[in-house]
Order: C-alpha cells, then sequence, then structure tokens
C-alpha cells in the first residue's frame, strides 16, 4: 500500500457516490414517471419498470461499493449515509417480498423511498467532498428538480375519470317484482 | 445454386424486449464507465491542485498530532467531514 491508496480509495468512493447520487435520481425519475403515466405507449410502462428495477438494483450495488471503499481508505463513520443506504436496501427488498407482506403495505413502504431520497440528498451536500460545490449543487439541482416536478403532477388532485359503459350482458337485470 | 435469401421479420411481429438481467447489465456498464470517467476527473483535479484537499480530507481523525508535536513540514490538521 503507498502513501496514494488512501486519496485513491477516498477518490473511487467520492466517484462511486456521485455516480450512485445520480442513478439512484434517474431511478426514482422512472418510478414518478411509472406511477404517474408521463410517459404512455404500447409497452411503455413495462419498460419503465425495467429501467426503474435495473437502476435501483446497480444504485445498491454503487451504495455498497461507496460504503466498501471507504472501509478500505479506514474510514467510515455510521451516519446519514450509512443509514440512507440500510434504509434503501430494505426498501427495495420489500418489492421482492409484497406477496407475503400483501401489496397494500409495499405500497406504503415504498412511499418512504422518498424520504430515502431526501436522506441521500442531505447525506451529498452535507458530508460529501464535493456536498458544497458549485458543481454539484448544479448537478443535484438539474437531478431533482423534475423529480419535484413530477411529484407536484402526482399530488396534484386529478379529474374523475370517465366511468366505462357497461356491456349489457355484464349482469343480469334484476328481476322485477 | 443460389442461397436462400435470409429470413425476414414478420411485419406484424414484435421486437424482443431485453431481460430484467440484459437491463441490469447494461446499466451496470454504464455506470461503471461514468464512475471511471469521474474518478479521472477528480484525480486530474487533486494533481492540477496539488492533491492538498484530497490528502488532507483523507487523513484519518485521530491521526493529526496535536499542536505541540507539529513540526513546520506537518499536514494542515484535518477538517472535520462525516460519511
Amino acid at each position: 500500500v503507498t502513501a496514494a491508496s488512501p486519496q485513491i480509495f477516498w477518490m473511487a468512493s467520492r466517484a462511486l457516490g456521485i455516480v450512485a447520487v445520480v442513478l439512484l435520481s434517474i431511478s426514482v425519475s422512472l418510478g414518478l414517471a411509472m406511477a404517474g403515466r408521463l410517459l404512455r405507449g404500447p409497452g411503455r410502462t413495462a419498460q419503465l419498470k425495467r429501467y426503474h428495477e435495473a437502476t435501483t438494483l446497480v444504485t445498491l450495488g454503487l451504495i455498497a461499493a461507496h460504503g466498501g471503499v471507504l472501509l478500505l481508505d479506514g474510514y467510515l463513520r455510521p451516519r446519514l449515509g450509512v443509514i440512507g443506504g440500510w434504509l434503501a436496501l430494505i426498501l427495495t427488498g420489500s418489492f421482492y417480498v409484497r406477496r407475503w407482506i400483501g401489496p397494500k403495505t409495499w405500497r406504503w413502504l415504498h412511499r418512504w423511498t422518498l424520504a430515502v431520497y431526501v436522506l441521500a440528498l442531505a447525506h451529498v451536500i452535507g458530508a460529501g467532498t464535493d456536498g458544497r460545490s458549485p458543481w454539484m449543487l448544479a448537478l443535484l439541482t438539474a437531478l431533482v428538480a423534475p423529480n419535484v416536478l413530477a411529484l407536484a403532477l402526482r399530488m396534484l388532485p386529478t379529474a374523475p375519470r370517465p366511468a366505462r359503459p357497461r356491456p349489457p350482458s355484464a349482469r343480469p337485470p334484476a328481476p322485477a317484482r | 445454386m443460389t442461397s436462400p435469401p435470409p429470413a425476414r421479420p414478420r411485419p406484424g411481429a414484435r421486437a424482443r424486449r431485453p431481460s430484467l438481467p440484459a437491463t441490469v447489465l447494461r446499466v451496470t456498464s454504464a455506470a461503471l464507465v461514468a464512475t471511471v470517467l469521474v474518478w479521472s476527473a477528480l484525480f486530474a483535479n487533486s494533481l492540477r491542485t496539488g492533491g492538498e484537499p484530497a490528502a488532507v480530507l483523507a487523513q484519518p481523525f485521530d491521526r493529526s498530532a496535536g499542536p505541540d508535536d507539529q513540526s513546520d513540514t506537518a499536514p494542515a490538521p484535518a477538517t472535520t467531514h462525516a460519511s
């Protein structure tokens, strides 16, 4: 191990963390786009779901590598980053056990993803070496703005959908008394 | 004899969608390339600036000597940072 090794690990951890927060933002964007039906078209939802799942899984790997490299550097303090990482793992895992926990519980748990996202952003700004540099703040703004917009669109009250006309053979008419 | 012409996809046939593992692989490769690029940029920046900020931040807290032990060549005391 040379004297430059800590710097190399430190920079590797920073690089992994930066890519992880970018990918996490993309994953949140895809999830919001899917939930809000922002992109329509044949097969679009399935495509969004696949990319949402893939980006989430890769983000988890990057978070693990980000923390693991810090361990190699001999420096890791369990704070927001570690808490957020574990929460992200639990929330992602809940998708694969939703058959057992039920869709209602899973949906409730999945809403906490946004809290994890906020934790991750707080970790980047508060603890990241580059967290308060102008380029990082510009990058975070560019990543977060579409998500805030998509979330606002999702929270807006939507017009009720027109009821589908029932096919005449769907339910037999009640017998006249 | 001439070889038969290659089979053309039917006009109405759907393109086969990539599976989840294939998508994960694709995203992983993109993320790794991005990581290497970011790492290179950080490394180049540290070389440009003499590596001082990174060197200071890379020091564990307890390694910094007390005020009495500092010599002229000792590094500046580490600023607090958290992971």
